[in-house]
């Protein structure tokens, strides 16, 4: 009995403290956003009022616990204002920043005690020494100004900072949180969003039933219990989500730091903020979101000078907006600042490699734009504290990304920029595509599916090319890798070609392939519900689902098919250059793939795949030649054909052949005839040597085979002029002839 | 070892064993339920189970047990929902017998002699008349992957 009463004690004091922590720091988040509110109307004595009393309230609640360095720090902070707000100090900026100070270190007091049980060795003996010395040191004499260290400090720029009228009136405290609002245990709302969930599958089998029932009473009763149970499901899912003005009222607090840092004066608005999220992707997109507001200040907003010589008001403006758009969010933060400077971002890629000066040519300003999210990307000519070390904008890409989110820029020079940011409502409902083969059926996240290709039957469209034991998808004069789902899951093959093949293009990294499936039926939105750890570890699976008839469905998880397929992260240029413009550069691409072909140079002779437009067997009577070279008709033009057989003069050209059809950065097309196609190869970076007899080659190892590399731009330029035609102009070829 | 409170098992027959958990391991026991094979799960994981609204991996006890067994559709069988420490499996078995209270004289552990996978699985053996219940440690029966030890 004894025993029971202590772990009882224990119980409750970890509960106190717990609700006491959370209680303390949700005052502290208001006490911020008051305070630089009071800044810019240091008139407001409310506002003054309702920041003491939040300091107040937490050295009260400290005393009854017993943490003896909050308590101090609470109460020279209590002091401080109590002299505030008799008006012996006067509102300045160094107030503000003090007080500020004292909210961070009592909440690094707090998040001490959460972690670790007790308030940690820090004394705070600066912010408290800080605190003291701002208090006036004498009793005004006769009614004179009452002397401080802030005394004499120059009074806020009161146009520093201004917030939406509408903000501000719905944030207004007139009662603490706590007092409408209650703590409940998350574990138990998942449990009543599983059991809601239960009903609605009930709710849909007895709806069926119904269908066909004679009584209409029974009817009745039967589709008030549907009403009833939709609306009780969306109750309990709304449970977890938060307005996202929780998050919205932190930020006043970022711009007003940053501004100040940098000196630029930002008119800050927030609008939308009663938009509702997750609340865990509402703590996903915290610091993303900070980082993109301390970027849109430091590198985009100019200074007053810069501004007003711009023809432009010195106050920049900054404004962030949500609204909900079918199942995402959108977020939009917008800058009237300078906007990106599309030349700078093109040099400094170049500069570090990430693309050539031709590619850059070629690339559309939002194109351009979009490098900035590339890793290891800046462009800030110094350094500062706030952004500009290259970690950053990547970082916020693959932070949103990793909630399935997207981010997005826009930006006109001299005018601005805007951030926009698409985030799904929530992390456990995503949209997938319902897939099947033969009977069974899985979920793919729609989010990773680009398109879908129908497959055709006939064979001879070569849609579907098959080297080695790999298979590709040619679509738009690009080969895709493609996984058979049937062969990658290891279940039965097809019994015969009479279903109806789909295949679905997905991005996954940056890398994109595709997936063969024999049947596609539904967008749904899905709960993803956790899988067993030994079928989650097999790396195929990202969890399950059950469907509306209580059906289990499988999700796959299309990172794992990358795995599969060995494939990396893409070249981050590459991935978003329409696809004539792609040409991968193997020199930052940590590995390669080659298409091994046997030439009469070598049995193992590797084209990089980049430069592979498509493979076919062409007829032999469809070769011409044409003085010495060798050509083809082949999709309305004429191609210039490298036989290497024909030019050693040892061999019949006029047979059937596997071409390869390759290209350059320039479109510029040639076939290249093989003996055979052996395999398509993955290799990291080549140790490559080269060699001089009789013409140079460069030489690497493959699958343990020495493999002559093709230097295919160089073919293409020698064998276009040598033959003279122009690869990209069939008039001019007809000329020749 | 000696019982010092009387701890009741439920029996079950997976092929020629009879075996026994735990009762307070078992959370409930299921007629067939139509399972959701998941393509390259290991050998012991049947497939998925719908048990209201929660997904339960489906674990056969003829693997884990090393019985040969008929393919999942052609032999009667039941679902035992054991709840784990960190979570909820289904093993299968081919039938669920009765309650039994033991009795700690005919309860033995340590019986030397067993061998793998039924050594590793059995906590004790009960011998009642006419048969011998296999006392099993429920974490142990629910590993599918158990392979190395057959």
């Amino acid at each position: 009995m004894c025993e029971g009463s202590i772990y009882r004690d224990m119980g409750d004091r970890q509960e106190l403290l717990a609700d006491f922590i959370a209680e303390a720091l949700e005052l502290l988040d208001g006490y911020d956003e008051e305070l630089v509110r009071l800044e810019q109307a240091p008139e407001t004595s409310e506002l003054i009022h309702s920041i003491f009393r939040r300091v107040h309230n937490i050295k009260g609640m400290c005393g009854f616990l017993e943490f003896t360095k909050l308590e101090v720090l609470s109460h020279a902070g209590e002091d401080l204002l109590t002299d505030v707000r008799k008006g012996h100090i006067k509102i300045s900026s160094q107030l503000i920043d003090l007080l500020l100070r004292l909210g961070d270190s009592m909440r690094s007091v707090l998040l001490e005690v959460k972690s670790t049980g007790n308030e940690g060795a820090d004394s705070h003996h600066p912010i408290l020494v800080d605190l003291r010395s701002a208090r006036p040191t004498l009793a005004p004499p006769c009614g004179g100004a009452p002397t401080s260290s802030l005394a004499d400090s120059t009074p806020v720029a009161t146009e520093a900072i201004h917030y939406d009228e509408g903000l501000r009136d719905s944030n207004l405290p007139s009662t603490p949180i706590t007092e409408s609002s209650l703590r409940v245990d998350v574990t138990l709302l998942d449990r009543l969003m599983n059991l809601a969930g239960e009903l609605v599958l009930a709710r849909n089998q007895i709806l069926q039933l119904t269908k066909t029932h004679p009584d209409p009473t029974f009817r009745a009763i039967v589709h008030k219990l549907n009403a009833v149970t939709s609306e009780l499901q969306e109750g309990v899912m709304k449970t977890r989500v938060h307005p996202i003005a929780s998050l919205w009222d932190k930020l006043p607090r970022v711009v007003r730091d940053v501004s100040h840092e940098t000196g630029k004066r930002v008119t800050f608005s927030a609008i939308g903020g009663e938009t509702e999220l997750d609340k865990a992707i509402l703590e996903a997109i915290k610091d993303p979101l900070i980082h993109l507001i301390r970027n849109a200040i430091d590198h985009g907003i100019e200074t007053p000078e810069l501004r007003t010589s711009a023809g432009k008001i010195p106050e920049g403006t900054l404004s962030l907006q949500a609204f909900p758009d079918g199942g995402y969010v959108i977020i939009e933060l917008k800058d009237d600042g300078g906007g990106l400077n599309t030349e700078k971002i093109k040099q400094r890629a170049v500069a570090n490699g990430l693309l050539s000066s031709k590619q850059a040519e070629g690339m559309s300003d939002s194109q351009i734009h979009r490098l900035i999210f590339t890793p290891g990307f800046s462009t800030a000519d110094s350094v500062t504290t706030l952004s500009g070390r290259g970690v950053g904008m990547d970082i916020v890409r693959a932070n949103i990304e990793a909630i399935n989110g997207q981010v997005q820029v826009a930006s006109d020079r001299g005018r601005g920029t805007m951030m926009r940011l698409k985030i799904p409502m929530t992390l456990s409902i995503i949209p997938t595509i319902l897939v099947s083969c033969g009977p069974e059926t899985f979920a793919i996240p729609e989010a990773a599916v680009l398109e879908l290709v129908k497959i055709s039957r006939s064979a001879d469209d070569n849609q579907i090319i098959e080297i080695g034991n790999s298979s590709f998808l040619s679509l738009r004069e690009q080969l895709l890798p493609l996984v058979c789902l049937r062969r990658y899951l290891g279940l039965a093959p097809r019994r015969s070609d009479e279903d109806a093949r789909i295949a679905l293009v997905l991005c996954v990294d940056g890398c994109r392939f595709g997936i063969v499936v024999d049947e596609v039926h539904d967008i749904e939105e899905i709960v993803v519900k956790p899988l067993d750890a030994r079928l989650l570890s097999l790396g195929l699976y990202a969890g399950a689902t059950i469907l509306g008839d209580g059906r289990i469905v499988l999700i796959v998880d299309p990172t794992g098919m990358l795995h599969h397929l060995q494939l990396h992260r893409a070249d981050e240029v590459s991935t978003f250059i329409p696809t004539s413009h792609t040409v991968a550069q193997p020199t930052s691409v940590p590995t390669q793939s080659y298409v091994i072909v046997a030439t009469d140079i070598a049995d193992y002779t590797a084209i990089p795949l980049a430069y592979v437009r498509r493979l076919e067997q062409i007829p032999a009577a469809e070769f011409r030649t044409i003085g010495n070279t060798l050509t083809l008709q082949y999709r309305g033009q004429v191609l210039p054909v490298l036989d290497w057989a024909q030019q050693q003069d040892s061999h019949p050209h006029l047979r059937d052949r596997p071409i390869v059809v390759l290209h350059d950065e320039n479109n510029c097309d040639i076939g290249l005839a093989v003996h055979r196609i052996v395999d398509i190869s993955t290799t990291a970076q080549l140790a490559e040597t080269t060699i001089s007899s009789p013409t140079p080659l460069t030489l690497g190892i493959i699958d343990k085979q020495t493999t002559v590399v093709l230097d295919v731009p160089s073919l293409c330029k020698t064998l276009v002029s040598s033959a003279g035609v122009s690869a990209k102009g069939p008039p001019a070829v007809e000329g020749q002839l | 070892m000696k019982l010092t409170t009387p701890l009741s098992i439920l029996t079950c027959t997976c092929g020629h064993y009879t075996v026994g958990f735990d009762l307070h391991s078992v959370q409930e026991v299921l007629m067939e339920q139509s399972i959701t094979p998941v393509p390259r799960a290991p050998g012991g994981i049947l497939g998925l189970l719908n048990l209201r609204g929660n997904i339960v991996p489906a674990i056969s006890l003829h693997h884990a047990l090393g019985v040969t067994t008929a393919p999942l559709n052609e032999l009667p069988h039941r679902h035992i929902i054991i709840s784990l420490a960190e979570s909820t499996v289904s093993l299968l078995v081919d039938n669920v017998g009765e309650v039994l209270n033991l009795d700690s004289s005919c309860y033995f552990t340590d019986v030397a002699g067993l061998s793998n996978p039924i050594k590793e699985l059995t906590l004790g053996i009960y011998t009642v008349p006419q048969t011998t219940v296999l006392h099993l440690d429920p974490e142990l029966a629910c590993r599918a992957d158990r392979e190395e030890l057959l």
